[in-house]
């Protein structure tokens, strides 16, 4: 009989269970004991089979077999649990503020092309045109000079939904992108900002303020703080690229990321939590009927909720 | 000397090595475009439930457009990392074509490691993807931007089939047993290669089997005496001899 022959007439079995036993994945503590002491089996059988020379083929499965196990035993618990409440209220704010003077490079990236943009639209209607198409100028014009601005319930939840979908991932890729070499961020950051700058400048300029604002007051401050927070985080990304450098000090570029990963999860976290807020109060609360100086009031305090859960949030006292 | 491969070698802690092989970038393409077919397939699903429940009403109408939107933000964005985070790296597409996301240690990843990789798609995909597939050729575990920053790299799991005990197949006859020479002594090296062949005779074709049987038959016949009726069947024959499988 063959070594090859031998190998496998005596271990199949054990090796068929141990497969069976990483399909089932390990939860209670004697799969655990089953699963490691299958893998010291295998471990045992990969020698065997190497040293014995039987075969490429049954040494190439028993190394993918070893492998896996390997990968179960010593890797991340599969359902480790994450308190998103504590995500969202202490740790993402605590992130953000740790991130520095990236979010003020953020911040006056987004902010200040959108007062340029605003100004200029202001003093001059006609530039405005040649930073965004007048066709979506006059639409946006369209939507703000109607006298109304109630909307049907069924269009509020449309709307919700659909300011989910693009917002939140406009701040996704903002973040994304931060991975080439915290350029994507840059543009978007600016791009924007000069959009809506220029599209507010040119809606108040036309004197549809009022309605405008009134639209916007009650969402704003969650939607341009999220947009400068994922902006941030997507610079994080590419300064941890780019310099190597990460808050832990210097590093090799790809450590640096690495060690990056879940704080820019966390602050990633932050901005989607402050974008869902921002579509809820978007959908349903910014177009609706109630009086124009409520909402304001309503906006006001929003501003002063988003600041102190950014200054407040997970501080220890 | 380890031979220039896709492979990732790994030691562990209890001093085993095994070697990993690595998933380039057509073959995760090609995952990733059958999870965008799945991806729409249950996007359309769900557009004709809500589309048949928005004829009840307005308000109803509107509830099933918004809540399709959602759909697809969580489609788009949550698709790869919920599946992922589930099965312990795999998506379907992944899971067909025998593909596993693992960390670089072999381990597996955490969750945050998995969303990190499945949010970082938006900057692979750049330029329908060449950002990825630039990402993936350069490096040298084929790691797009998402695996680099999440410290992951995609295996491949297939091709690696448990393996079964060769056996003679026919069976031998009582005339090549008479054939058979009494002793058939061969080098354990050279013997371990014909059971390699003998071992992959279910995926080769028979033409492709005499060919590569042809190689080694000519000498085995000349240094043992075993003749068959084709090189594979001598082949075969002689490993059997020499293993003791003839008596079986």
């Amino acid at each position: 009989m063959s070594r090859r022959t031998e190998l496998i007439r005596a271990r199949e079995p054990a090796w068929r269970e141990l497969e069976r036993a990483l399909d089932r994945g390990a939860r209670t503590g004697s799969d655990w004991a089953q699963l490691s002491e299958g893998y010291r089996a295998v471990c045992a059988d990969l020698a065997r089979a190497r040293s014995w020379g039987a075969g490429e083929e049954v040494v190439l499965y028993l190394e993918s077999l070893a492998g896996r196990a390997h990968g179960v035993l010593y890797g991340a618990r599969p359902r480790a649990s994450v308190n998103l409440l504590r995500l969202v209220l202490a740790d993402a704010p605590r992130e953000i503020r740790a991130s520095g003077w990236l979010f003020w490079a953020a911040f006056f990236m987004f902010y200040g092309p959108l007062v340029l943009g605003t100004v200029t639209a202001l003093i001059e209607p006609t530039l405005a045109e040649r930073v965004v198409p007048v066709e979506q100028l006059d639409s946006m014009l369209d939507a703000y000079s109607g006298s109304e601005v109630g909307r049907e319930a069924g269009e509020d939840f449309t709307m919700t939904g659909f300011y989910v979908l693009n917002n939140v991932g406009i701040a996704l890729r903002c973040f994304a992108t931060g991975a080439l070499a915290g350029l994507g961020p840059v543009f978007y950051l600016v791009y924007n900002g000069l959009v809506l700058g220029t599209v507010q400048g040119y809606v108040i300029a036309m004197g549809a303020g009022s309605n405008f604002i009134t639209f916007v007051s009650g969402h704003s401050s969650w939607e341009l703080t999220a947009v400068v927070v994922s902006g941030a985080a997507g610079l994080r990304l590419g300064l941890a690229i780019v310099v190597g450098q990460g808050a832990a000090g210097v590093a090799s570029r790809l450590d640096a990321v690495r060690r990056e990963g879940p704080a820019l999860l966390r602050m990633v976290a932050g901005a989607a939590f402050m974008l869902f807020i921002a579509a809820l109060i978007e959908g349903l609360w910014s177009a609706s009927m109630v009086p124009a100086p409520v909402k304001w009031g309503f906006g006001l305090v929003q501003w002063f909720v988003v600041g102190s859960w950014l200054w407040f949030g997970g501080r220890r006292s | 000397m380890e031979p220039v491969d896709t492979v990732l070698s790994l030691a562990t802690p209890e001093r085993v090595r095994f070697r990993f092989r690595l998933a380039g970038p057509l073959v995760r393409a090609l995952a990733w475009s059958f999870d965008l077919v799945i991806r729409g397939i249950v996007l359309m699903a769900f557009g004709v439930v809500a589309a048949v429940v928005g004829v009840t009403g307005e308000t109803v109408a509107g509830l099933g457009a918004g809540v399709l939107f959602v759909f697809i933000f969580l489609l788009d964005w949550g698709y790869g990392a919920a599946f992922e985070w589930a099965t312990g790296g795999q998506t379907p597409g992944k899971y067909v074509l025998g593909l596993r996301v693992v960390r670089v240690d072999g381990g597996r990843p955490t969750g945050g490691a998995f969303i990190l990789r499945n949010l970082l798609r938006a900057a692979d995909g750049l330029g329908f993807g060449a950002v990825g597939f630039l990402s993936t050729s350069l490096d040298p575990m084929f790691r797009r931007l998402g695996d680099l920053a999440a410290g992951t790299v995609v295996l491949c799991e297939s091709g690696s089939a448990r393996p079964a005990v060769v056996v003679l197949d026919p069976p031998i006859t009582e005339e090549e047993r008479l054939a058979l020479p009494s002793v058939v002594a061969v080098q354990p090296d050279h013997l371990q290669v014909i059971e390699a062949l003998l071992a992959r005779r279910a995926r080769l074709s028979a033409g492709r089997l005499e060919e590569l049987a042809a190689i080694v038959a000519p000498a085995l016949q000349a240094s043992t005496g075993v003749v068959g009726a084709s090189a594979s069947r001598t082949v075969a024959l002689v490993w059997a001899r020499a293993t003791g499988r003839d008596r079986a």
